[in-house]
């Protein structure tokens, strides 16, 4: 905030002997911020008893104060580098004289502008002198900072994603906000989303300028690294803006705990089980895969892992060191097989082997956690489902646009222990309908035809 | 047509031409300069008074009117591309795997009736031509325009002069008419198969990633249907009308103020732009846009009569008012069926501006 000193109004003092100009000075405000602007008046009365004709007002202004416009109540008036002189012409007796000068100081300290009026015909003068303090701007903001991780299971070189919002509770814009993002030891940077603002990468500090953050503002960033390390990891993210006094700075911090796992030691395969077809309901290229348990411990969840791909693994849910995998959510007991499907795009049959197939165990995958408050506006009206003859599911909605969606499944309608349909349906105009099909396993646990019942839910991600 | 527009063109040459002789034969220029009280005298070249003028002003046209008429058959559409696969109810485009397997993502229908679940297919419509005869006329408003002209004395008698005068005018004229005219429609209908897959709700916009339901991206066939329809829009001539006119001309000072001139001959009209049409093809319930223009020029002649009032403001300047009946054949702008008439049969201007002598 602005401090602020008024240094005095001292009154006209005329100078010994006779009665020669009455001089008052007063400023538009007691206090103020640089470059703001600033007023004075200027009050000058003839006491000369004789009419004068080359009565002068001097204002010797100092030099971090720069001139803006004068307005002499009479007469005319000049500039030369700080000194603004107004001639007041034909200046009777009695007779009073009023003239203002608008200036606007450039940095902070105590200005002074001294005042004189003087005349070649009458020896007297009178003189004061203004001091008012400026101060520089005090910019009062609330920055904050949140994070969301990914969830779990990771596993180590995994490229996870985890959220951090920026937001300023104001009152003020916060001009040069910076976000230091700091990765434990062992993780990578990879990107970010959006890509602008680039980040300066700093040893483990991630440092984005995000610039001025208007009051009531916020950003969201998106960091995708990767953990090379098992372990608890923690994250962290700080904000700061040079220049505003943050009115709560507990809020300035966040850390969230990652935590990394290894595969599990298994037996796992994979091997393909069909040829590669093209789903005309979905536009992908099919494949199925037969995963099996040939050790002896079951497992609590699976992995697959596709390298060499020529194309998209369309229903992968992440990548492992750049390489994309679909993740099997259900235990898989000792000598049981389950079979997933593998969609590619574009479309069109290309060659595959087994090779490229590599299976893991990982640990188990949490239920579903429904969102803190599912309202209504979370969730997307399904408009159709539909039994196709294979028995899977086809669930048609309206597509929303720039928004996209993830499917959530459950045994049960009150939605207990549900689980997420990776991966999240995005879609691009001009599409205004989508279709999402339950084939089972990936995207659910199970083929529908062999689920007891199945609800959908349709949410809409953040 | 054409012959009757010059016969009258040749008529008002004449007419000028007679108007020009006339004062000339009675002239009687004397040997001294002294002028002839009764008589109109030749100005001699080398004289001092400013024999010329220039001036230059704008006019408002007014009395203009067009005729739209169509005669014949298989009128394009220009709303659809059934050959690129944008039909008047939906379309199947190319996607970005370039339809690979001989099936498109890139498709869309606008109602639930299209679709067969019986056959598995769904119809797409297009529009393909249309057969419509009749005429509309259209009366125009007054257009804004430009006038100027040139022209010098040769005789003088008291306060009247004769001399001639060149003049030049430049005038955009649009004019449209929207009506609705009966047509004989044909339309086509494409099949396409969809492969049993169960089809989003319509009405439904497919895109172009390659993901999504597909369908063939060619029709397993295709029949043609006529059907009585009509066709609703908008036809308009957009052109821009010079004209060039030359003949004798008449100045009298009617006060030390104020003066008069008349004017009469040939003209000459170039109508250049273009015949545009926007219209809407309905039949079968659908809706077809048709858009297009024809351009070209063509010359039309005739002749003028003209007045002004001059009022001299300075020794070298007036202002004058005047208005002009100049009547010219028609000019057409057609092709493909389609033709707009000009009719300028009665075009009448009023005109304002500046004149100067020199």
């Amino acid at each position: 905030m602005l401090a602020l000193v008024v240094a005095g109004l001292l009154a006209a003092s005329p100078r010994a002997g006779a009665q020669g100009f009455g001089l008052s000075v007063t400023a538009s405000a007691t206090s103020m911020v640089v470059s703001n602007s600033l007023t004075y008046t200027i009050n000058v009365t003839n006491l000369t008893t004789l009419p004068l004709t080359d009565a002068q007002v001097t204002n010797l202004l100092p030099a971090s104060v720069q001139f803006v416009s004068a307005s002499p109540g009479q007469g005319s008036y000049t500039t030369s580098g700080s000194v603004v002189v107004f001639d007041l012409g034909a200046f009777s007796y009695p007779g009073f004289a009023q003239m203002t000068l608008t200036v606007q100081p450039t940095a902070a300290g105590f200005i002074t502008n001294l005042v004189t009026v003087s005349s070649i015909t009458v020896t007297n003068t009178a003189s004061t002198n203004l001091v008012v303090l400026v101060t520089n701007a005090v910019t009062l903001a609330d920055l904050g900072v949140a994070m969301t991780g990914p969830a779990p299971p990771v596993i180590t070189n995994d490229w996870i994603t985890f959220g951090v919002a920026v937001t300023n509770a104001g009152p003020d814009a916060a001009p040069n906000v910076i976000l230091t993002n700091t990765l434990p030891p062992g993780v990578g940077y990879i990107s970010v989303s959006p890509a602008s603002p680039a980040p300066s990468v700093t040893g483990s500090n991630v440092i984005f300028n995000l610039g001025a953050l208007a009051s009531g503002a916020f950003t969201n960033l998106l960091l995708t690294v990767q953990p090379t390390n098992s372990g608890v990891l923690q994250f962290s993210s700080f904000v700061s803006s040079a220049g505003v006094t943050d009115t709560n700075s507990a809020n300035n911090s966040a850390s969230t705990n990652i935590t990394v796992t290894n595969y599990l030691s298994s037996q796992l395969m994979a091997i393909t089980n069909s040829a590669q077809a093209i789903n005309l309901q979905n536009g992908l290229e099919e494949q199925s895969i037969l995963l099996t348990n040939a050790g002896a411990m079951d497992v609590p969840a699976a992995r697959v892992v596709v390298t060499g791909l020529g194309r998209q693994l369309f229903n992968a849910v992440g990548t492992n060191n750049g390489v994309p995998f679909v993740d099997y959510s259900a235990g898989l007991a000792a000598g049981r097989s389950v079979t997933l499907l593998l969609q590619y795009a574009p479309r069109g049959s290309f060659p595959f082997s087994n090779g490229q197939l590599h299976a893991f165990a990982m640990p188990v995958v949490p239920d579903w956690t429904p969102p803190a408050a599912t309202s209504a506006s979370t969730n997307v009206n399904i408009t159709r489902i539909v039994k196709l003859p294979n028995g899977n599911m086809l669930i048609e909605w309206p597509a929303i646009t720039n928004r996209t969606c993830t499917v959530v499944y459950s045994d049960n309608v009150s939605f207990s222990n549900a689980l997420m349909a990776p991966p999240s349906i995005v879609v691009a105009a001009p599409v205004n309908e989508v279709q999402w099909i339950d084939y089972g396993p990936p995207a659910t646990v199970s083929a529908p035809t062999n689920a007891s019942a199945r609800f959908y839910r349709v949410l809409l991600n953040p | 047509m054409k012959s009757v527009h010059l016969h009258v063109f040749s008529a008002w040459c004449l007419a000028g031409g007679f108007m020009a002789v006339a004062p000339a034969a009675s002239a009687q220029p004397e040997v001294d300069g002294k002028p002839d009280s009764s008589a109109f005298i030749r100005i001699p070249a080398d004289t001092d008074d400013w024999t010329r003028h220039f001036r230059i002003g704008a006019l408002v046209g007014i009395n203009i009117n067009a005729s739209f008429s169509r005669s014949g058959s298989a009128f394009g559409i220009s709303g659809n591309d059934p050959a690129n696969g944008s039909f008047d109810d939906g379309y199947v485009r190319t996607d970005q795997t370039g339809n690979a397997g001989g099936y498109t993502s890139y498709w869309g229908y606008d109602r639930a009736s299209q679709y067969s679940a019986a056959n598995n297919t769904l119809a797409m419509r297009a529009t393909t031509d249309f057969s419509a005869s009749g005429s509309a006329n259209a009366d125009g408003g007054a257009f804004p325009g430009f006038d100027m002209a040139y022209g010098d004395n040769l005789w003088y008698w008291k306060h009247a002069r004769v001399g001639w005068e060149l003049g030049f005018g430049l005038m955009p004229i649009d004019i449209s008419e929207n009506s609705s005219t009966p047509a004989t429609v044909t339309q086509t209908t494409f099949i396409f198969n969809t492969g049993g897959i169960i089809i989003p709700t319509a009405p439904y916009q497919g895109g172009p990633s390659g993901t999504g339901p597909l369908i063939t991206n060619s029709p397993a066939s295709s029949s043609s249907t006529s059907s009585t329809g009509n066709v609703t829009g908008t036809e308009s001539l957009d052109v821009m009308l010079y004209t060039v006119r030359l003949g004798p001309s008449f100045y009298w000072d009617i006060t030390e103020h104020i003066g008069m001139s008349l004017g009469a001959g040939p003209a000459v009209g170039i109508v250049s732009g273009n015949y545009k049409y926007d219209e809407t093809i309905t039949a079968g319930g659908l809706n077809a846009r048709n858009t297009g223009k024809i351009g070209g020029t063509d010359v039309a002649c005739g002749g003028y009569v003209n007045g002004a009032l001059m009022y001299h403001m300075q020794e070298d300047a007036d202002i004058y008012i005047g208005a002009q009946y100049m009547p010219m054949g028609d000019a057409t702008i057609s092709g493909g069926g389609r033709e707009g008439r000009l009719n300028l049969g009665g075009q009448l201007y009023f005109s304002v501006g500046i004149n100067w002598p020199f």
